[in-house]
């Protein structure tokens, strides 16, 4: 036996036989692991339904309202985003959610924006314990308007579609930082689209510039989950231009200062007014800061921009409409606004020219 | 007659009030070109003309932090003697401006 072992010829046969063995350890795991792939893309297999403990288990199942719509739909859609975040925060590691949109018969971008924001916060905070599947919608239109928004550019889908563009729009852009190059992207796309010059956008990049400001300003705040990001989609709809820009951060009537007594009895959609006619609330507490957010109800006030409505907190400022609290609360602040070609012109840009003090 | 055309010598696309928040902040045009500029029309004793036209537009905070922040460090009446404003795209930038100048230290 001694002499068999040190026999040269063996020892190459063994060393053989070891890495064959090794080989075909590998090619089997290998053949499990694609197994077991293939079996979780597959409806009713033994993995998604959670047999071991080592594999995703479908736990939660959220579905989109038929109008998903933070706008249109504010309570039902920000209800449904509360609960989402819910069921994120309190999920336990190998989650699987089902995210079902195929029902929607309504989308607008802000709740699609919202979304995203949502999937970019469970990926930051729990990286290896959630996994999302989305359901497309049904309806043609609106999968259309899903993906033309630029959705898919943010989630990780394996039928990435080859969009036929309908819609003149600028894909949903998105940041913590404030990023010029997209103002002033922004700003030559309502040019093109209304003939115009620089001249007449300076307003619409200083309101966005202020908007971004707001988000960044609060961007160190201790918060729970959401970080503070901005989102910004326009769209171009005939003569009109649409604008939403979301602010993931600390809504407008968590970042003012509350006066003592005075605000016992207030509620949020006073202190989003409040902020807006630039009452004395900034959080600095020195006069000369906080004329953001004024300067943006002014241009709404002298029919620059139209239909503002700003959802923060459980504040609804629809502001020519309906200025109320709604039941549920919304973390950040959304801002819709519109550009009408027939007020971005001469007669409406022709100041008086001033000489100086 | 001194001249700062902020579309030409400074950008195009001015960012927000502090240089911590990005880039071309008015906290970084009042230190570099606003500043020394003022000193020296102060100095020659001439005017310095501040032309806004051009470029893609103004922030609030932009314009707050350059001009508001220039009156916090000099006094508000040699600032008016010394300062003249050009806007021709956006005449009521000026107001903004002398609002800011006035206000700086309320």
């Amino acid at each position: 036996m001694k002499i068999k072992k040190e026999n040269a010829k063996y020892k190459s046969w063994l060393k053989k036989h070891i890495e064959k063995k090794f080989l075909k350890e590998i090619k089997k795991r290998r053949k499990r692991k694609r197994r077991k792939i293939y079996a979780l893309s597959k409806k009713n297999n033994k993995y998604r339904k959670g047999t071991s403990n080592n594999t995703l288990k479908l736990n939660h199942q959220a579905y989109a309202p038929v109008d998903f719509s933070i706008i249109g739909n504010p309570i039902e859609t920000i209800d449904f985003f509360n609960n989402l975040l819910y069921k994120i925060r309190n999920s336990k590691d190998g989650i699987y959610l089902a995210l079902h949109m195929a029902e929607i018969n309504n989308l607008t971008i802000d709740s699609v924006m919202y979304l995203l924001a949502v999937l970019y916060n469970t990926r930051l905070n729990k990286p290896q314990a959630l996994e999302f599947k989305v359901n497309y919608p049904k309806n043609i239109e609106i999968r259309s308007l899903l993906q033309e928004s630029g959705f898919e550019k943010f989630v990780n889908t394996r039928t990435r579609t080859t969009i036929n563009r309908k819609r003149k729009n600028i894909e949903i852009q998105s940041g913590n930082t404030i990023k010029q190059e997209v103002v002033k992207d922004i700003c030559d796309f309502v040019n093109n689209s209304f003939n115009t010059s620089t001249k007449y956008t300076k307003f619409l990049y200083n309101m966005i510039i202020e908007l971004m400001t707001n988000t960044v300003q609060h961007a160190y705040e201790d918060k729970a989950f959401m970080v503070n990001q901005w989102y910004l989609f326009v769209e171009n709809q005939g003569g009109k231009i649409k604008f939403i820009f979301l602010d993931t951060g600390s809504g407008i009537p968590e970042t003012i200062t509350r006066k003592f007594l005075i605000d016992i009895l207030k509620k949020d959609s006073d202190y989003i007014k409040s902020a807006l006619l630039g009452e004395f609330r900034t959080k600095t507490k020195l006069t000369y800061r906080g004329k953001g957010l004024p300067k943006v109800y002014n241009y709404f006030d002298d029919n620059t921009i139209q239909n503002l409505a700003i959802v923060s907190g459980k504040g609804f400022c629809v502001l020519d409409k309906k200025v109320d609290d709604i039941q549920c609360k919304f973390n950040g602040t959304l801002f819709y606004w519109e550009l009408d070609k027939k007020y971005i012109n001469e007669e409406y840009f022709d100041y008086d020219k001033i000489s100086n003090f | 007659m001194i001249k700062l055309v902020i579309s030409k010598d400074f950008t195009e696309t001015p960012g927000a009030r502090f240089i911590i928040e990005g880039s071309y902040s008015g906290e970084e045009f009042r230190n570099d070109f606003l500043e020394p500029k003022y000193l020296e029309a102060k100095i020659k004793k001439e005017k310095l003309v501040i032309d806004f036209d051009g470029g893609y537009g103004y922030a609030t905070s932009f314009l707050e932090e350059a001009f508001g922040g220039l009156a916090r460090k000099y006094d508000e009446k040699e600032i008016k003697e010394v300062l003249e404003f050009k806007s021709d795209d956006e005449p009521s930038l000026i107001f903004d401006i002398i609002d800011y100048i006035k206000n700086a230290r309320n």
